[in-house]
Formats: structure tokens, sequence, C-alpha cells
């Protein structure tokens, strides 16, 4: 018996001399990890339970967060809504602080406006190139001057800049956009993105000042320390003491000040319709409304803690919805030279007839599925894709053909061709689906040519429309080849993806989108997959009207965006930006497909109603397709057309800023050294979709554990055989 | 007799079975991510000598797109060259973040202006990123054997909510991610450190 135990031993040391290195390896990893992570620990539990009001960061950073008041004013009219947000920044410190404040907007807004508010003078904000405005805002705020400055960081989020904000002082920034409203089965909408937490970071320290903090001081520096422990008095010259006073004493009067103000949000709409209406609401926020004398609409938020999009939906009478309408505006709305305006600039909306419901339901349809099965949508991706898969067969009909591909370094059809969405074929395709697993290399080709080739070719007469649905975290290398393929073979094909996963290639789905004539959905998490896509499959099961053209009646073509109009489902209208030279006494032409059927409306130009601002939104919508067509070839020469149009439009883009200078110094330079800029600071409460890229194991935890057990099992053996010798020596 | 052993202690033997599964588990993730960057370490060489893509092994669904180094610095002896390197993969899927660090798609691509993000784990590739100090160096390989030198301007910790440090950007950026708290044993961390590091033609003292 002995020596069984010894053999089980011995086995024992052979099988965990590998594991045991590799805890020696993870020892001397971890070691210095962890002694160098200590400190930081605390700081980060104290962060997290102090509400995140001032807290000192890893670095000795002190990172504080001030009031920030946003007030939106909205004016909408006919199809278009202006905006105009005042951001009142407030500095209730001691300091002299440089702020910075990301907030979003809506995907289409087209900010033209900026205006710096000091007191009771209004410094109109100017268009520059990036780096031009950054370089004035940045002199600016060395000479001591208060400036502000408006930035794009993506086509939906921004940033406003303020400098040289005085101790108790406050400063206003009124940042002006305008915006196309939504139409869709008959009801407009308009959203509002609201931040949870408007709060913005002053930049007090300069880096000497920090690493001064960090370096100096061994205790940890902590809010409740720093409030509870007297003030310090100013006997030394030492930098550190300075630095401490003064950070005791902002914590202070930030502490008093949070108890006493409550952040706020204030929403202002002045709804002007044009219609009788029949429904207002406003989805998540109570909101109070008056009917004015002049017939417009007045509208108000009440409940000011607002944690999530704004969105206002109002329904005209039947009776009295739109079918078409332009409307028009004669030259810039930021006229540069005093020349006569040489261009009309016009806003097109045209419901297409949406037929009768029997029609609707009987038009043909082919769902071709594809799934990316990759290695790299191996775990919670591939949970997601099947999900969003099983939920895209539960919306088949009877009337629907589908497929199913799948492709990672191969490709895979569920059936050699598209069958009906009977209940036996559905069950097949869910177990399918149920079998499949991510592995291999993502050979994306293959697939598609796969999918946007018809198999039914030689069954002319039943045509159905092709819709294919492509699910992936497009992790390709061979981008242009792709797009290549989708613009030659598309056919009569329409390409929507959906991206997946925490990080997806998000341009090369938009893109390839938008040449195949269809959408991209984004989806970050498990439980958006059902929504998402159940939305995804309302909109497109029912096209109307396809290969939408528009034209002059003597068949010239006006510059308009978007260039490629997508195909109209039921209750879209056709929505277009239009460019033409001034006075022209032409019809506007707007023809397509109708099923098998040519389609074609005339439009007269003259009898229209005038608007303002649709210059601003041609010029975004020219610019975000400008965008969206970049590549690694063709970057420059975009950049350059976007800087051209922004500049000439005045809108804050990718290329150039607004900034806004107060010619008047405000802070008197000896206070230099408190006020530099240190970047970083971004509000709370924006979250664009999905995480941050989950980037651990438990592989230590398991090896621990592992050990462990294998202890314990050896201790009990050993005791047990020794039991039982002794039993028997006893015996 | 092994056997007889087995049925008559039961409960040390099931013990030891279990312990002996759990430890390989753990073992497996560390010796996979340890021995895969051999074998990427001969598809980068592949890579650097024709700058085609080359996968590490033949069913692999990515490819090494750099090469990236820890430059500690010592101020005694400027900035000495001691040097831990990790080869990078295109993606950051759970998948590829096995075998080393992964380059996140939707960011900038090596070298190129905007924000160039880096995922890695915490107890393996990027368990060193918790002594990297703001004005150390990153060194970083393309595929076409140019080295790029990044200095560190921040380090912080950010919850995995926050992806505002994908967020695109105008200077030529390199951020790296890990999960945080460093020392923690087990998985499905929701905090994250983030290093973050800009493009320098020669270091500065910082």
């Amino acid at each position: 018996m002995k020596i069984d135990v010894i053999r089980l031993a011995s086995g024992f040391c052979h099988s965990v001399s590998f594991g045991g290195a590799i805890i020696v390896l993870w020892a001397a990893f971890a070691s210095p990890s962890q002694a160098a992570v200590h400190s930081d620990n605390r700081e980060s539990g104290q962060e997290l339970s102090q509400g995140s009001l001032v807290f000192i960061d890893s670095n000795g950073q002190r990172q504080q967060r001030l009031p920030l008041h946003t007030k939106v004013e909205m004016t909408v009219s006919g199809m278009t809504n202006r905006v105009t947000l005042i951001q009142t920044f407030e500095n209730n410190t001691q300091d002299w602080i440089n702020g910075r404040y990301m907030f979003p907007l809506p995907n289409d807004a087209a900010v033209d406006q900026m205006h710096l508010i000091v007191g009771d003078r209004e410094i109109e904000g100017e268009i520059q190139e990036k780096k031009q405005a950054k370089r004035t805002f940045e002199t600016a705020k060395q000479e001591g001057k208060r400036a502000s400055l408006v930035e794009q960081r993506r086509p939906n989020i921004f940033t406003t800049a303020v400098a040289n904000l005085g101790p108790n002082e406050s400063l206003q920034v009124k940042i002006s956009y305008q915006q196309q409203l939504a139409y869709q089965d008959g009801e407009f909408s308009l959203r509002f993105p609201m931040v949870v937490n408007p709060r913005y970071t002053p930049q007090i320290f300069n880096d000497q000042a920090r690493r001064t903090l960090a370096d100096d001081n061994s205790q940890a520096l902590s809010l409740a320390a720093l409030m509870e422990e007297p003030y310090q008095t100013a006997n030394g010259n030492s930098n550190f003491e300075h630095m401490m006073q003064l950070m005791q004493h902002s914590v202070r009067q930030y502490s008093q000040s949070e108890s006493t103000s409550p952040l706020k949000a204030s929403l202002h709409i002045s709804l002007n319709t044009g219609f009788e209406l029949d429904s207002l609401q406003s989805v998540y926020h109570p909101v109070s409304k008056q009917v004015l004398s002049d017939g417009s609409i007045d509208i108000r938020l009440l409940n000011t803690d607002a944690n999530r999009d704004f969105l206002l939906k109002w329904k005209p009478i039947i009776g009295s919805r739109p079918e078409a309408a332009v409307y028009k505006q004669t030259g810039l709305s930021h006229q540069t030279s005093a020349l006569p305006a040489k261009d009309d600039y016009a806003l097109l909306m045209l419901m297409p007839p949406q037929g009768n419901a029997e029609d609707i339901i009987d038009l043909p349809r082919e769902l071709i599925l594809v799934i990316d099965t990759s290695g790299s949508m191996s775990g919670e991706s591939m949970a997601q894709a099947r999900e969003a898969l099983l939920e895209a067969l539960s919306g088949l009909t009877e009337h629907d053909y589908f497929n199913l591909i799948e492709f990672n370094s191969n490709y895979r059809h569920f059936l050699p061709q598209s069958v009906p969405a009977s209940s036996k074929n559905i069950k097949q395709a869910r177990a399918f689906v149920n079998q499949l697993q991510a592995n291999g290399g993502t050979e994306m080709y293959g697939a598609l040519q796969a999918a946007l080739k018809d198999v039914n070719q030689e069954q002319e007469e039943l045509k159905r429309l092709r819709q294919v649905i492509f699910i992936t975290d497009g992790a390709v290398s061979n981008e242009s080849a792709l797009f290549e393929l989708i613009t030659n073979q598309l056919g009569n094909n329409r390409l929507f993806t959906i991206g997946i996963g925490s990080a997806p290639n998000s341009h090369f789905m938009q893109r390839a989108a938008e040449l195949g004539k269809g959408t991209f959905t984004y989806i970050g998490k498990q439980n958006e997959v059902k929504q998402k896509v159940t939305t995804l499959f309302k909109q497109i099961s029912h096209p109307v009207v396809s290969d939408v053209q528009l034209s002059f009646s003597d068949a010239t073509v006006p510059e308009y965006w978007p260039a490629n109009i997508p195909d109209l489902y039921l209750g879209q209208p056709l929505m277009v930006s239009i460019k033409m030279p001034s006075h022209s006494q032409q019809q506007l032409v707007v023809s397509g497909n109708i099923g098998e059927q040519f389609w074609q409306r005339r439009l007269n130009l003259q009898a229209n109603q005038s608007a303002a601002g649709l210059d601003l939104l041609w010029a975004r919508q020219y610019m975000s397709a400008l965008e969206l067509s970049k590549s690694s070839l063709n970057q420059e020469r975009v950049e350059k057309q976007v800087l051209a149009l922004a500049l000439k439009y005045h809108l804050v883009s990718s290329q150039t800023s607004l900034v806004a200078v107060d010619l008047t110094p405000a802070k008197p330079l000896s206070f230099d050294a408190i006020n530099k800029q240190i970047d970083g600071g971004m509000p709370l409460g924006w979250q664009a979709g999905g995480i941050l890229p989950q980037t651990s194991t438990s592989s230590r935890l398991n090896i621990l554990i592992g050990c462990l057990l294998l202890l314990l099992a050896l201790g009990l053996g050993w005791r047990k055989s020794t039991l039982s010798n002794e039993n028997r020596v006893a015996h | 007799m092994s056997i007889s052993f087995m049925a008559k202690h039961p409960v040390p033997c099931s013990l030891f079975l279990l312990g002996i599964l759990v430890l390989g588990h753990g073992a497996y993730i560390q010796a996979k991510a340890y021995l895969a960057q051999f074998l990427i370490a001969q598809a980068w060489q592949n890579t650097l000598a024709d700058q085609q893509t080359h996968k590490p092994w033949h069913w692999a669904d990515t490819y090494p797109v750099a090469k990236l180094s820890f430059v500690t610095k010592l101020e005694s002896i400027g900035f000495k060259h001691q040097v831990d390197s990790v080869y990078v993969l295109a993606g950051a899927s759970g998948r590829t973040l096995a075998f080393g660090p992964g380059l996140v798609l939707s960011g900038a691509k090596i070298g190129e202006v905007g924000n160039t993000v880096i995922a890695g784990h915490r107890d393996t590739h990027f368990s060193n990123l918790a002594a990297v100090n703001k004005g150390d160096l990153l060194q970083v390989e393309a595929n076409d054997g140019e080295v790029l030198l990044y200095q560190v301007v921040n380090t912080q910790i950010a919850h995995q909510s926050d992806t505002q440090f994908m967020a695109p950007s105008d200077d030529n950026r390199l951020t790296l991610i890990t999960c945080y708290p460093f020392n923690q044993l087990s998985g499905g961390a929701e905090q994250r450190y983030i290093v973050e590091a800009l493009l320098v033609n020669k270091p500065t003292a910082i």
C-alpha cells in the first residue's frame, strides 16, 4: 500500500511539474505588479464610493467635476429643427480654470454657430481649420484671455473647451445646429441625446505641480483626508504646500456648492408644424404644452433629472398628412461676400404611393442570412450572432424564401438553394444555427459571392426580392476587394450588415451596406439583439420603391444628397437635399420602380415654402458621404474636400472647429503657474454602445484552486494510508 | 492495485482528479499564451520579409500586425533598452487575445494617424502594464520593419463601458487596454487599466 502512495506521489510530482513551472513564472510576473498597484487599489475604490465628485486617480492626478447647466432651445418649422444649446460653465472654486466638456448631439446635426457670452458681451465664433482653431485657442489661453472652442470628435460627439474662467465666475457658450426631422409612418419625431451627468473637468494643475503631489506625498491624498485636515498655514515656500492649500480650499468649496446647487438641464421647444395634430407626445419625459395665439405649440420639459434621450413625436391628422413638400432657400446661411446668391437649396419630401394592403403582403422575398463563424467570433460574439439568427428566423413568414450560409476558412450552405420558410424548414434551420461553432479564418469573399449570386436565375418569372443579411465582426484584411465585389455583383440584391462584438470594424460594414443599398446595424450587447433585429426586419419587410432617381424635366441632374437614394420601404418618405441654380423654372422629376412598374412624379418648384438652414443640411449630407468614401488611397483628397465645404458653409466637421476669443484679457499673468492644459477629463454619462475588450481570464485562480485541491488530496491520502499502516502494525 | 486504491480512498482520489483538471485548465491558458508567441514570432519574421500577412498556424483566424516592446526607463543611464516584447495580432476577440495582444480593428492601423488601440490579457501578455509609468517608452515595429517610438503620457483606470478611450483622435496615439486590478485572480473584470502614449521622434523627460 505504501508503494502505491509513493507511486501516486511521484506521478503527482510528474504531472504538476509543468504546472509548477508555470506557477513560478506567474509569481515572477505578478509580484512587481502587485506591489505597484497596491496603493492604487484603495484610491480607485474611493473613487467609486465618492460618487466621482472629486478624486485622485492612480497618477495623483486630481480630477474634479464642476456643475454645468445646459439650456436647450428648439424651433421646429416644417421639416427642419433649429436648436440652440446654451452651456453655462460655473467656477465655484478660488482658482482660474480651463474646462472641457464632451457632449453628444444627434447624428445628423449640422453645427454652424457658436457664441461666447461673457457678462453682457457676446463674441461670435469663427470657423477655422481644426489645427488653426486649436492654435488660436491655445494662444488666447496663454495670453490670459477668455476663449471657447467647439470641436467635433465623431459625427455625433462634440467637445466645448473654455479657457481662463475666473474664480466664482461663470460664462456661457451658445452652440447652434440645424437638423432634419424624421418622418415615418405619418409620424414626425425628433430626438435629443441627454447626458446623464453633465459635469465638466477643470484643469487646474500643471504637470510640475502634479508630480510634486504624487512624488513628495507618500501618504495617499484622499477627499476625506483633505476635508478633515486643518488648513495649512502658508509659511513654507514649498510648491507642495501651496498646492495642498489650494486643493483643500477647492474641496471644501466644492463640497458646499454641491449640496446647495443640483445640476440642471432645461429644454424648451417652439413647435410650428403647419398641420393639424392628431397626437403629440414626449415618449420618456413629462412635458408641459401650451398652444399660442399664432398656432405654434410651446413645450417645456418638466423633470430635469433626465437620464435618457429626449424623444418627441407628433402625428398630423390623417387628412392633412403631407404627401409631398418642397422647401426652398436662396443663398447661404452664412454669406461671406456681397454678391447676389447663385444657388438655391431645397429640401424635398415625397411620400410614394403606399399601395393596397394585399399587395404588400404578397411581395415575394428571399432572405439570405450569412454568418461569420471564424475564430474571432468565438465566445460572446457567437452567442449574440446565434441569437440574432434565431430572431431573424422567427421573423420569417410562410411566403418568404430563405437560406443560410456560414463561413470561416470556407463557406457552407444550409441547403443548396433557398426554401420556403415552412415550419419544418425553420426547425431544421434552427438546428443548423445551434450547432454552429466559431473556428478558423475569415474568408469573406467566397461567402459574399455565393450570397449575391442568385441560384434561381433560370426561374426568371419568379422574381423575388433578395435581401442578404450579413452578420460579422468585420475582421477582414481585403476590404477593397470586397467593396468591388459588392459593387459589381449586387444586381437586385440588397445587403444589410449587422455588426457584432465589442469593437467591430464599423467602417467596413457601413460602407458595405451603403454600396449594397442597405443599412448597417450595430449590436453591442446581448440584450439588444432581439430589439435591434426586430426593428431591422420590420423596417425592411415591405419595400415599396426601388432605384429612385432624381432629375430636372430637361433631364439634367441637380446636385443632391444622398446621391445613392436608398430603397423606400413602407411608410418611409423620400428625403433629399438639393442644390440648384437660382431662379430655375424647371420641374423636378422623381422616378423609380414600384414592383415591376415604372413610377414617376413631377414636382413644381415654384409653389413651395421657404425655409432657413437648408444649405447646412445639404453640406452636412455631402460631408458625411465624403467621409464614408474615405480610404487610405483618397484620404488626403477627401479631407481637403471636407475642409473646403466646411469652411464655405461655416460648419464644424472633422477638419474644422469654431473658436471665439474675448479680446479683453481676463487673467493676470502672475497666476500662470496654476493654469495649464492637462489633457483628459471627459464627462460622465456619455457611452457609445458596447464595452472595452474583455481582457481577463481566470487562469491564475484555476491554477491556485488546482494546487490547493491536489495538496488536499495528497494530505488526505497520506493520512489515510498512514492510518491503515498503523492499523496493520497494531494487528 | 490502483483501482482498489481508488475504491478504498474515493475522496482523496476524486479531489486529486478534480485538482488536476482545474490546474490543467489554468495552466493551459498560460501555456497557450506563452507558447503561441513563438509561432507568432516566426510568422512575423515572414511578414517582415515580404510585407504580406502570415498566419502563425494554418487554422488561425488572425495574423501578427506588429511587435510591441516595453522599454523600461532608467534615469541614471538615460533610456536603457531593456526590452520585453510581445507580438500583436489583428483583432481583439477573446480567441485572439488568448494567443497575444490584439489590435482593435475599429481603431487606426499601426503607425497611422489616429488612435491605435491594443488590448491584452492582464494575466499573461499585458501583466507588465502595471509597471509602465508616465514617460516610459513603447516601441512598435510595423510590418515594414520601421520602428515607431511612443511615449506614455497618461495611465488611468476606467470602467469597461468607458468606450471613449477607443474614440478616434487626430494625433498619432497608441492606447493599451488591459483588465484591472492586476492582482485579481478570477476573470470577468469590469475595470480596465488604460495606457495612453503619443508618437515621439526622440524621448523627452516627462
